[in-house]
């Protein structure tokens, strides 16, 4: 287990299926459901670059296995990456207090949480997702 | 089915063939949305009024509203394929009297639809209007509908696809062609999404829920002495929508390029 703390200049990978771009094709563009909590998942599953040591291409590629341990991975998926503190200050432009917690998984220990994001506001969901659209990187190396 | 159904179906059936279009039928015949099953030893068939063929046909996706002889038959959602025929006044479906029989008499009430069963019917259903939309429109969605549904990618946390909003979302496209051709997708809630974006500030995204309203979300850039973006969210009456957008100055950027 990690004694490291999730800082706000750390990176978050959001793993992106086709479904969850603006436009399944193109796939240049989240839609705002890829940070729409719903009831029965009140938060949002990133993983956590930095949790792993090393330059930006070998965390990445951790965190490429971590998720594709857990879920089915194609190579028409992306992987959408996030500051914190830039999650954390959308938050505050919706009065919303979002916070960033590690939930490391047996098979995903990067594995994350951005908690926080109420199911109801849309536009917070938009503006996660405009963040996001602008750094994806391919899912598979 | 009682006698009653009997002699009234015999009687549609008959006018069927003999052309007697069903929106002619009184009242208590052509009951909205009522499906009629003619059954004889070789074949079955189902009429069902055109004016609300559609939305017979929206039926079928929905085991929960379907009615046919005045009785649910959830099991009939599962096997149907579009109409065999379309006539100006009337939807009539055909098939082998065993097939029928076999889902009328083997209620499978209690099953869930499946994404795939969804996935048919929705391809199905958009087929009855591609001479309705704008032909970008439909190209654009016959392509994107087998990869938002395809089961491998559908996040199984999320909601089935709701096929009335899927028929909402379609219904308003046909009704508004001029506007440019939108980009598709599916909320959580399974709502079917379009959304438009030309710039960071511009953006509208419909979300059709099945009560008939609209979820919307418009950015826009920012107002005259303004420097932020102007954000609004909200939700309204399918028919008051166009209203909404024009307030938010997004209409006009929305419409196809002449």
């Amino acid at each position: 287990m990690s004694n490291k703390r999730i800082k706000d200049e750390h990176t978050l990978a959001r793993h992106c299926a086709s479904g969850l771009f603006a436009d399944p094709i193109e796939r240049t563009e989240l839609d705002s459901k890829a940070f729409a909590p719903t009831d029965s998942n009140p938060s949002i599953s990133v993983n956590w670059l930095e949790f792993y040591d090393g330059d930006h291409a070998s965390q990445l590629k951790f965190v490429r296995t971590d998720i594709a341990n857990g879920r089915t991975v194609r190579r028409t998926h992306k992987l959408a990456l996030l500051n914190v503190g830039e999650v954390k200050a959308l938050g505050m432009s919706s009065d919303q207090d979002l916070s960033v917690a590690h939930d490391p998984l047996p098979d995903n220990q990067s594995h994350s949480l951005i908690c926080g994001i109420p199911i109801r506001d849309k536009i917070l969901h938009q503006r996660l997702a405009d963040a996001a659209s602008k750094y994806l990187v391919e899912a598979v190396e | 089915m009682n006698l009653d159904a009997k002699a009234r179906e015999a009687i549609v059936a008959q006018r069927f063939t003999s052309g007697v279009p069903l929106s002619q039928l009184d009242d208590e015949e052509s009951e909205p949305g009522h499906v009629i099953v003619s059954a004889t030893s070789s074949d079955t068939t189902i009429y069902g009024t055109s004016s609300t063929m559609l939305e017979t046909y929206g039926w079928m996706l929905q085991p929960s509203t379907m009615t046919v002889l005045g009785e649910p038959r959830h099991s009939l959602a599962y096997h149907f394929t579009p109409p065999t025929e379309i006539g100006s006044d009337l939807a009539k479906w055909s098939g082998a009297t065993d097939w029928v029989h076999e889902n009328l008499d083997h209620s499978h009430a209690s099953e869930p639809l499946s994404l795939q069963d969804l996935q048919i019917h929705l391809q199905n259903f958009l087929s009855l209007y591609e001479s309705k939309l704008e032909a970008d429109v439909y190209g654009r969605f016959s392509r994107l509908l087998p990869i938002l549904l395809d089961p491998d990618e559908y996040d199984e946390e999320d909601k089935l696809p709701d096929p009335t909003s899927f028929r909402s979302m379609l219904d308003f496209l046909v009704e508004h062609p001029y506007l440019d051709v939108p980009r598709l997708n599916v909320s959580r809630q399974g709502h079917f999404k379009l959304s438009w974006r030309k710039s960071e500030n511009e953006l509208t995204t419909l979300e059709y829920r099945p009560d008939r309203m609209i979820d919307w979300l418009v950015f826009a850039p920012p107002a005259r002495g303004s420097r932020s973006p102007q954000r609004a969210a909200g939700e309204s009456a399918v028919s008051e929508i166009l209203n909404i957008l024009k307030v938010q100055n997004a209409l006009a950027w929305m419409r196809r390029e002449q």
